[in-house]
């Protein structure tokens, strides 16, 4: 197999995917053929990443033609290997719960899976920019599946809205770039080829930097532009919820860092990470203090997580060096799994619970004592939620704590207040998982789930996997680590110097 | 002056208003799709090749508005208006 | 620069663009953000891409003016009866912008030239290929996926449609419940 092949891989499979579940679900009578298939093509397209890894990175190859289009880089084989891998395991664990509506679901999942992957192995901005939006328009219909809940197509359209004007403003904010490059989007090229003008009132590279982070900002859910994301992720399908979570929105903040990475030091790109990310955090911990029902709980959670990764890339963009850039992948990383894990685990307790008792408002208070019925899931949610709040030596902390190294030794005092900050707000975040742990195994004599069987298979195993995983990132971080450095040092040495 | 990337600029402002006024999905459709038009005319105003990228990017633009309509309708069906204020949706 | 077309081009566009956004009765918004859209179209040819004029009048103004006319009727209570009573007119209207734009497309053909530094005598599908082959893919599979979507979104909610069962909420407002079916774990 040849290096362009191989190179197209990844992609080329998930995209013939896309029809290939189309036609299973069109043509067969069995309900979880497509799912199936879905589950097989993220697998087939995650091995095809995996041996990416072992031929020389970075590499640009053309294909289907003589221009540059993909450039294979460690950063794109970490985005592409947690997109085919959560992407798998939604796959799975909605073939058993999902009963109409295949022939659209499975191949849109696969989409979102695809363009997630064209972003992270894209060579120039305008291809970005096009798999992004195949990202955004699978999941326009993904998140309202459930058409027939008003407030599914509530949160829908609101979701929509806000992503429909990011993604124009982040095409304008690259329609700059091209206009003060010259014509050129190619990322490699675009380091030289953009130079601060001096002398101007305003920088046009600031206002394009500052189109980009808004634009993709609101995919990614920096606050003030994440309103969207509470309804989104409670309403939606929990696969899809952890794929939003676990994927998606990651894989806006990776869009960010890699068109940011291209800018001259002299526009204050970290900085402006820094500011939002900051804010991002702590605003985002505080929204979720509120909240009492568990899906809607874990939606808000998923802000402040988005925060820590933006103040990494922040620091990283701001001359904080490689370390900065390990802990805001790292912290990638472990967020697809824990995060993904806590949804679908939430997911299972809601649907057994459901079938029980269909009023029950799924709030810590209303499944008190519930994980002593269904075991797995309350075991994977408690890992996940312990590696959410950043409990050593679980996946969550690794992340964190580089984070928080790389702010204190970048900037002299605002760097360690800012660690300071990012610390302050791992407690704080205690503050709403710890009760969420606490009503799983209350002892309340006075709710009985005595009916409630435990989670199904099709989710349970799933659900081990993805917590073993999370376990064994966060005791073995060297093995996180391993799969990120790359990435992080790729990173770091495309960042110019900044100035004195 | 750069007399295209003004104009670009203000269409897109022109749009961004539209966006933020419209009462009605549709209406901050339109102000989406002037935007969009604004980014098209920076592309054009370099004098590069790029006739390509405008091509491909007014077919993503119409995906983008075929898809926004579809989800009207939905809405329609749940709501039976369009009326932004009316179910909340604009609501920060 | 610019020449003095492309300037009175740019200029419509935007004053058409101001009508659009501040017009109140939707026809007329529709009306304007077509002619926007022809504005636009004028511009990209005089700029020198003749054949993304073609696409910005046929697609953003004819396209999308007809797929707005078609929400409207069906969402729009006030329009419902306006464009029912109008469809010929309407479809005439449409049709003629479409033929209008294969005119340019014909003289586009014959007369003009490609953009600056290109190769004039490429045909511009090859060209176009070429340039950046994995993004014409990549907009051919959004196509098929933005039908999905659309598929998706205007699947009918009736009493005789499930999407039960889905991982939290199985029971639906329509009162029908997914048959216990699954297997202990």
């Amino acid at each position: 197999m040849n290096a362009e092949s191989l190179a197209f891989g990844p992609l080329g499979v998930l995209l013939v995917g896309i029809f290939l579940t189309y036609v299973a679900a069109a043509a067969s009578d069995h309900d979880e053929v497509a799912g199936w298939l879905a589950a097989l093509v993220c697998a087939v397209a995650l091995g095809a990443t995996v041996l990416l890894t072992t031929t020389a990175l970075p590499s640009s190859y053309s294909v289907l033609g003589d221009a540059g289009a993909l450039r294979i880089t460690y950063l794109g084989v970490l985005v592409a290997g947690i997109a085919t891998f959560v992407g798998a395991v939604a796959s799975v664990t909605s073939v058993r719960f999902l009963d109409a509506g295949q022939e659209t679901y499975y191949p849109l999942l696969i989409a979102l899976v695809a363009g997630v992957v064209g972003i992270g192995f894209s060579a120039d901005m305008f291809t970005l920019y096009v798999s992004f939006e195949l990202m955004a328009v699978a999941s326009y219909a993904l998140v309202p599946f459930r058409l027939g809940r008003e407030s599914a197509v509530a949160a829908g359209s609101r979701y929509l809205i806000m992503n429909v004007v990011g993604s124009v403003l982040a095409i304008f904010g690259i329609s700059l770039v091209y206009a003060n490059s010259g014509g050129v989007l190619a990322f490699d090229a675009l380091g030289s080829a953009l130079v601060a003008s001096e002398g101007q009132l305003v920088d046009p590279l600031a206002i394009a930097v500052l189109f980009l982070v808004v634009g993709f900002g609101v995919k990614a859910a920096i606050v003030p532009l994440h309103t969207w994301l509470p309804d989104a992720y409670t309403e939606a399908p929990a696969a899809i919820s952890a794929l939003l979570a676990g994927v998606a929105t990651p894989a806006a903040l990776v869009a960010i860092s890699k068109c940011l990475a291209v800018f001259p030091g002299s526009i204050p790109s970290g900085l402006l990470l820094v500011g939002f990310g900051a804010v991002t955090m702590t605003v985002g911990n505080l929204l979720a203090l509120r909240q009492r029902e568990l899906k809607r709980l874990l939606a808000y959670s998923s802000i402040p997580h988005i925060g820590y990764i933006v103040v990494g890339l922040g620091v990283g963009l701001y001359g904080g060096g490689v370390v900065a850039f390990d802990g805001a992948f790292f912290h990638i990383l472990a967020n697809a799994l824990m995060k993904g894990g806590a949804f679908l685990a939430v997911g299972a307790i809601l649907y057994r619970l459901r079938r029980v008792d269909p009023d029950n408002p799924g709030t810590m208070d209303s499944v008190a004592g519930i994980g002593y019925q269904m075991p797995v899931a309350a075991a994977a949610l408690v890992v996940g939620v312990l590696a959410l709040a950043g409990v050593p030596p679980l996946a969550g902390f690794w992340g964190k704590l580089f984070i928080v190294v790389a702010s204190a030794e970048a900037a002299g005092t605002a760097g360690i207040l800012l660690a300071l900050l990012v610390v302050a707000n791992s407690f704080l975040s205690l503050g709403y998982y710890l009760p969420l742990l606490r009503s799983l195994f209350a002892r309340d004599d006075e709710q009985s789930f005595a009916e409630l069987r435990p989670s199904p298979r099709a989710i349970a195993v799933p659900l081990v996997v993805v917590t073993t995983l999370t376990i064994v990132v966060g005791l073995a971080p060297v093995a996180g680590f391993e799969i990120v450095h790359p990435a992080a040092e790729a990173m770091a040495d495309t960042i110019p110097e900044v100035s004195a | 002056m750069n007399v295209p990337l003004l104009a670009a600029l203000g269409i897109l402002g022109i749009g961004f208003l539209g966006v933020l006024a419209g009462r009605n999905l549709l209406k901050t459709l339109v102000g989406v799709e002037l935007m969009s038009k604004a980014a098209l005319v920076n592309f054009v105003a370099t004098d590069a090749a790029s006739q390509g990228i405008v091509v491909l990017l007014i077919l993503v633009d119409a995906i983008v508005v075929a898809v926004v309509m579809a989800m009207a309708v939905s809405m329609y069906r749940q709501y039976d208006t369009l009326d932004l204020d009316a179910m909340g949706a604009m609501t920060w | 620069m610019t020449s003095t077309v492309g300037v009175a081009a740019l200029a419509a566009t935007i004053l058409c663009g101001l009508a659009a956004v501040g017009l109140r009765d939707m026809i007329w918004v529709v009306s304007a953000l077509a002619s926007s859209s022809l504005a636009l179209a004028v511009f990209l040819f005089v700029e020198g891409m003749p054949y993304a004029a073609v696409f910005e009048a046929t697609v953003a103004g004819g396209l999308v003016s007809v797929l707005f006319l078609l929400v409207i009727s069906m969402t729009d209570d006030d329009y419902v009866e306006f464009v029912r009573g109008r469809t010929a007119l309407l479809a005439v209207g449409a049709g003629a912008i479409f033929l209008g734009a294969l005119g340019v497309v014909w003289q586009g053909l014959s007369t003009v030239t490609l953009s600056e530094g290109t190769d004039a005598t490429e045909p511009f599908v090859e060209q176009f290929w070429a340039a950046h082959p994995l993004d014409v893919l990549l907009v051919t599979v959004l196509v098929f996926v933005g039908v999905l979507a659309i598929s998706r979104l205007t699947t009918p909610i009736g009493p005789a449609e499930t999407e039960t069962g889905h991982a939290d909420d199985p029971t639906q407002p329509d009162g029908v419940e997914a048959a216990e079916t699954e297997e202990i774990a």
